[in-house]
């Protein structure tokens, strides 16, 4: 084994782990769960059998092993950057409600205050 | 029969050079005026309080889309008839605002939409102008609305076109996306002559190139559903 399998299988093995305990506790949604497990998987796949790579991507019509990680890595950034945008879109937008109001609450309690009070008649 | 209620919103940040003379002319044509102070860092807010305007202040900073949006839900709620949109920046003229209302309060439309290209444009560079007319290109292909000027401030929109409409882009994309929502809704819209008057003040304010690209990209995200 090299260093570097030394290092990762542990530590993906651990990541798996974690993935499948938050699955029996059902801690996070199932489908991000299982998202989660199969990544693992493919990482710990692709760390103790690197040839198991070449073998797919040739499969694929790619090649070589290095360039479908290559591609996979590129999709899931561009996947993680929409997501993130989205996610950005959402809060972004639940803080201009939150922001729009406190200051139309703000104006409406002004104007009440502002309002000429009617004391009635008096004497 | 009693005249519309018209409120004019006007969206301002950072604007304490501007806003007082803004609203003072406003005010000798309209006594309804509501000032949007967006998060102010400098004394817009102080200012505008001291002028024959309501105001409304975001604690924080959100966009000019934001602040035209809560304005229209302050006038609404004050029971608007006609709401009208005018920039902080001194660039429109408060004449303007009775030739854009007469189409909406005679029921020939819902939205009137000011043009500077039908009308006038003074002290406009021609960059500006171009980033403009592609602006308005753009608009023609992605949004399908035939308008002859995307990203003018000044606009009139009778009480059901305002009730429906949600700005939900913050920032300033919010133009195309008002341009969406009259094209989705089917309200009835016409172009108004209009008079921009450009100064270094208002240049140095307004949108740079590089914000155009960046407004177009965030409309065509906002179509994918991204």
């Amino acid at each position: 084994m090299t260093i570097f399998q030394w290092v990762g299988l542990p530590l993906v093995s651990l990541l798996f782990l974690r993935s499948g305990y938050q699955l029996v506790r059902g801690v996070r949604p199932r489908t991000t769960i299982l998202v989660s497990l199969g990544i693992w998987l493919a990482a710990g796949v692709a760390i103790a059998r690197p040839d198991v790579t070449t073998q797919v991507a040739r499969l694929l019509g790619i090649g070589r092993g290095a360039d479908l990680v290559i591609y996979l890595v590129a999709m899931a950034f561009l996947v993680s950057v929409f997501y993130f945008y989205h996610k950005y879109r959402q809060l972004s937008s639940e803080l201009t409600e939150v922001v729009r109001s406190i200051a139309l609450d703000r104006a409406q309690r002004a104007d009440t205050d502002a309002a000429p009070k009617d004391d009635g008649p008096t004497g | 029969m009693t005249a519309p209620h018209v409120i004019i919103v006007v969206p301002a940040y950072n604007e304490a050079q501007t806003i007082a003379d803004v609203v003072t002319r406003l005010c000798h044509h309209y006594s309804d005026i509501v000032v949007v102070d967006d998060g102010s860092t400098d004394d817009t807010a102080v200012v505008a309080a001291t002028l024959p305007a309501r105001v409304v202040r975001h604690p924080v900073n959100r966009g000019q889309g934001a602040a035209l949006q809560t304005g229209i839900d302050y006038a609404l709620a004050r029971g608007a008839d006609t709401i009208v949109t005018f920039d902080s920046d001194g660039q429109h003229d408060p004449a303007d605002i009775e030739a854009l209302l007469e189409p909406v309060h005679s029921g020939a439309c819902d939205v009137a939409l000011g043009s500077r290209f039908l009308g006038a444009t003074r002290n406009m560079p021609w960059t500006r102008r171009l980033v403009l007319q592609a602006g308005v290109l753009f608009t023609r292909i992605v949004s399908r609305i035939r308008v002859t000027d995307v990203h003018n401030g000044l606009r009139a929109f009778n009480r059901p076109a305002a009730k429906s409409l949600r700005i939900t882009l913050d920032r300033m994309a919010h133009a195309s996306e008002i341009l969406d929502q009259i094209q989705a809704a089917g309200w009835r819209y016409q172009e108004v002559p209009v008079t921009i008057h450009y100064t270094d003040y208002s240049l140095a304010k307004g949108q740079d190139s590089w914000n155009a690209i960046r407004i177009a990209c965030q409309v065509v995200l906002e179509r994918l559903g991204l």
